[in-house]
């Protein structure tokens, strides 16, 4: 006779792989009903045209922790100072113009008047008219100096802070700081906010994704199901890991980053995404960000986008770098940095279909951020700032 | 379709099915296993049936953290997850990004940042041990001709505990006071907020004296800890408790912040998974002489829960506090402790009462080692009093900081890739294993109350993990 153990083990992964099995089936039918194009013209598309500008270009600095786009200008937050970036010119904005602080961590930019929203590691600054006001935690209801996000929800700001996540009320002059006494989180560890389509959503270091409904008032948390820190029990049952790091919620998808991985949820079902059972670079993601359908990953090792309707991938990614060969250099190996180049790789989920030498690259491997400017794409690198221009013509 | 097939044809009826059937397995496989629960003192893992041994030493390589197979989280559910983190077929923990080629400055001196619980705050007796610990191996390093001729100095910035501040002092610490690497930090919170920061900041942290596990579980490339941690307590208290003593109910009591909460985390989920969930936990508020000096409702709480032992996780005085009044109202069963009450304001506190009380040690400052004779003797005569642990560890963090920091040069890139680099260090404290999340993995020692005094391996414990 089957031992009881074994059966109850049986229901107990059938329960779980249920709606796995359901999202298949759905992500099938998706499939099927998706047109008929050209596999060039397929999403993602394949960038394989790209700039990088760097100090000597007029940045302020190397290290670009974000890039946000408004029409024709760019906005760089870099590890010294703002740059913005009109004309095919940099203009750089320090602590000297008002800024609160050189190192700026996220960049918000409010539809309706153009103001800027500078998140940086010592305040939060609004940049006005040409004019800058600081917000501080002595001088404001901001919960914390270091302010990892920031987005603008109508006539309200939203932060992310270690101290708790913050809605500031503009017109009221007035703070609202979620912490764990008045919404479902165990720490206040905020680390990321956006908002689109009536919510804001918030991503918590260790505490999964906080989903706010404007309407009405409510917040939901999603965590992982599994509640382990070093193991992913099934795939597709869920969010992939409390320690999330950004959150894009774009034409009812919700796509969630961790350092462990990425996560998509179509309001039904979840569908998980590794290295090695994707074309996903690293699982180690700084951000997500989603145009359309699809989503661009930037993770430590590379670009990645990805269709989640067909799980076709198009990643950017260094050739042959140094740190494949030698992780630890020592003072006097040289280089200490540099690639053989980049490519995209094209996936079909994780199937290596084809690869494309690109003449020029992105800045570097190690991504912060992104943003898009029409139907071309805006990267942060931890070296520079690289602009993918979409031409048809290259890729036919 | 019927109603009744429909129900339990239902996703809630499947779970619900499920969970019956699991909880009659658990009865009956708890029943089975009682006779030889009793009577083990083995204590060793079962090993799997039909896996021979070479399969069963791969399957161990796999497992993170030291956990026992037995321990193993979704075992009865699942022969191996999707994906297991932190082990050697997952991407290494590293960083990708660049600055390795930036040169170095010009500097008159070399600083170490330091950041620990020095005022206000119920942890300044580990900050001021931490404190001391780093002082000493400055002193050693200078002694020894700096860096290049130049000073090593610490640049000492207050943890007051405070929710977000750790934020604030490690951006100070890599913008304002341009440090090369920091040493802390003490509280899980704290630390987990300054980590973050360090992340952002590209700025090498060595951890002393947290011991949350979690911490170096989000996988930030630029954190090490040199003490081991709360995993490496509790598998040792839980195999101590369940598999050598053979108890069945072992209550809970512990200081009611993070430090409480996340120390006995594995305990609680060791004990379901050896079927023998914790009967009842009971905390305190870590203000508790404002609140509830004579804890007579933890004893009410504690009492009704019926325990064969109590693990203990709390600062050295309440825990000390506490132990005096479990024995006044007629407790008199086994206290099994954190390492934080190995501390001589534990045994003022409880007084007589502390006599037999066992704690898990990160380290044994009793070990015939030259380098901690030398060590003991060395800070004895500088601050006339005996290391902890903490100043130990923070001793051994602080050395292989300054060794990362003259081989790598000064730049933090290099720094922290020298500290990935350092898997095996020969310490005051012993051998420091770091694993594939740079955290050590040697196994605790344990100290047990004997006539007033901690005495170290006097109970005889079958697994240190």
């Amino acid at each position: 006779m089957m031992d009881r153990k074994v059966i109850a083990r049986g229901i107990f992964l059938l329960a779980l792989l249920l709606p796995a099995c359901l999202s298949g089936l759905s992500r099938e039918k998706a499939c099927e009903n998706a047109p008929v194009i050209a596999a060039d013209e397929q999403e993602p598309r394949i960038y394989t045209n790209w700039e990088t500008f760097h100090q000597k270009d007029g940045l302020p600095a190397e290290k670009i922790y974000c890039i946000v786009v408004d029409g024709n200008k760019v906005w760089a937050g870099t590890d010294n100072g703002l740059a913005l970036f009109e004309n095919r010119k940099w203009k750089s904005f320090g602590v000297k113009d008002g800024l609160s602080f050189p190192a700026v961590l996220a960049l918000a930019i409010d539809p309706a008047t153009h103001d800027v929203w500078a998140a940086t590691m010592r305040g939060l600054t609004h940049i006005s008219a040409g004019r800058f006001k600081v917000y501080t935690q002595l001088n404001s209801g901001l919960p914390n100096d270091v302010v990892f996000g920031v987005c603008v929800e109508n006539q309200n700001v939203w932060t992310a802070t270690t101290n708790g996540t913050a809605r500031f009320r503009l017109a009221e002059n007035k703070w609202d700081v979620y912490t764990p006494a008045n919404s479902p989180q165990h720490e206040p560890w905020g680390y990321f906010v956006t908002y689109n389509d009536g919510k804001v959503y918030a991503a918590l270091w260790g505490g999964g994704v906080l989903e706010f409904d404007i309407a009405t008032e409510q917040w939901k948390s999603y965590l992982d199901p599994d509640g382990e820190m070093e193991i992913d029990v099934l795939r597709d049952d869920g969010l992939i890991h409390v320690i999330t790091t950004s959150v894009s919620y774009v034409e009812k998808i919700l796509w969630v980053s961790t350092y462990f991985g990425m996560s998509r949820y179509d309001g039904r079902h979840w569908r998980g995404y590794i290295e090695g059972d994707s074309g996903l670079p690293s699982n180690f993601i700084n951000m997500v960000k989603a145009r359309g359908r699809v989503a661009w990953v930037c993770t430590d090792r590379g670009l990645g986008t990805v269709n989640g309707d067909t799980n076709r991938w198009v990643s950017y990614v260094p050739t042959d770098p140094v740190w494949a060969h030698k992780r630890t250099p020592g003072p006097e190996d040289t280089p200490l940095e540099g690639t053989q180049g980049w490519e995209a790789r094209i996936y079909d989920d994780a199937k290596l279909l084809k690869t494309i030498k690109l003449a020029e690259g992105l800045g570097n491997n190690h991504i912060n951020g992104v943003d898009f400017q029409g139907d071309d794409v805006w990267v942060a690198t931890s070296k520079g700032v690289s602009h993918g221009v979409w031409k048809e013509a290259a890729v036919k | 379709m019927n109603r009744p097939f429909q129900i339990i044809v239902s996703l809630p009826g499947i779970l619900l099915l499920s969970c019956l059937l699991m909880a009659a397995g658990r009865q009956q496989s708890t029943e089975q296993k009682k006779p030889e629960r009793q009577n083990s003192t083995a204590n060793k893992p079962a090993p799997e049936k039909g896996a021979d041994a070479k399969g069963e030493q791969a399957k161990k390589r796999e497992l993170y953290g030291n956990v026992p197979e037995d321990l193993a989280p979704f075992r009865d559910f699942v022969d191996e997850p999707y994906k297991r983190y932190f082990v050697p077929s997952d991407s290494a923990v590293a960083f990708w990004g660049p600055g390795r080629d930036k040169p170095e400055p010009d500097v008159t001196s070399v600083k170490i940042g330091l950041l620990a619980p020095m005022e206000r705050s119920h942890e300044t007796y580990i900050g001021r041990s931490i404190f001391r610990g780093m002082q000493l191996a400055i002193d050693d390093a200078n002694s020894a001709g700096g860096y290049k001729g130049k000073p090593f100095e610490i640049v000492a910035r207050n943890d007051s505990g405070l929710w977000g501040a750790t934020a604030n002092e490690i951006v100070s610490f890599s913008y304002d006071d341009q440090v090369w690497g920091i040493i802390g930090t003490v509280d899980g919170a704290n630390t987990h907020i300054a980590i973050r920061v360090a992340l952002r900041t590209d700025i090498p942290m060595v951890n002393v004296a947290d011991l949350d596990a979690t911490l170096m579980e989000t996988r930030i490339p630029w954190v090490f800890r040199v003490i081991p941690d709360d995993r490496q307590m509790v598998y040792t208290i839980a195999y101590y408790v369940y598999k050598q003593l053979g108890l069945q109910r072992v209550a809970i009591l512990r200081a009611n912040n993070r430090y409480g909460r996340f120390g006995v985390a594995h305990f609680k989920k060791s004990s379901i998974r050896l079927e023998r969930p914790a009967p009842i936990e009971v905390n305190y508020e870590v203000n508790y002489s404002k609140v509830n000096l004579d804890f007579l409702t933890q004893m009410e709480r504690l009492q009704k829960g019926q325990p064969d032992a109590v693990i203990l996780w709390a600062d050295p005085e309440p825990a000390g506090l506490l132990v005096k009044k479990m024995r006044e109202v007629g407790m008199k069963i086994p206290v099994i402790a954190c390492e934080r009450v190995i501390s001589p304001a534990f045994l003022k506190a409880a007084g007589a009462a502390a006599e037999g009380v066992i704690a898990t040690s990160p380290y044994n400052p009793d070990a015939n080692n030259p380098k901690l004779i030398a060590f003991k003797k060395h800070y004895q005569e500088k601050f006339g009093q005996q290391p902890d642990g903490y100043a130990a560890y923070t001793y051994d963090g602080t050395q292989m900081m300054i060794d990362a920091i003259r081989k790598a040069g000064l730049n933090r890139y290099r720094i922290r890739d020298v500290l990935s680099e350092m898997r095996q260090w020969e310490g005051v404290t012993g051998p420091i294993l770091m694993d594939d999340v740079y955290t050590n993995r040697r196994p605790v020692s344990v100290a047990t109350v004997k006539d007033g005094k901690f005495v170290f391996g006097l109970t005889r414990f079958d697994h240190l993990f």
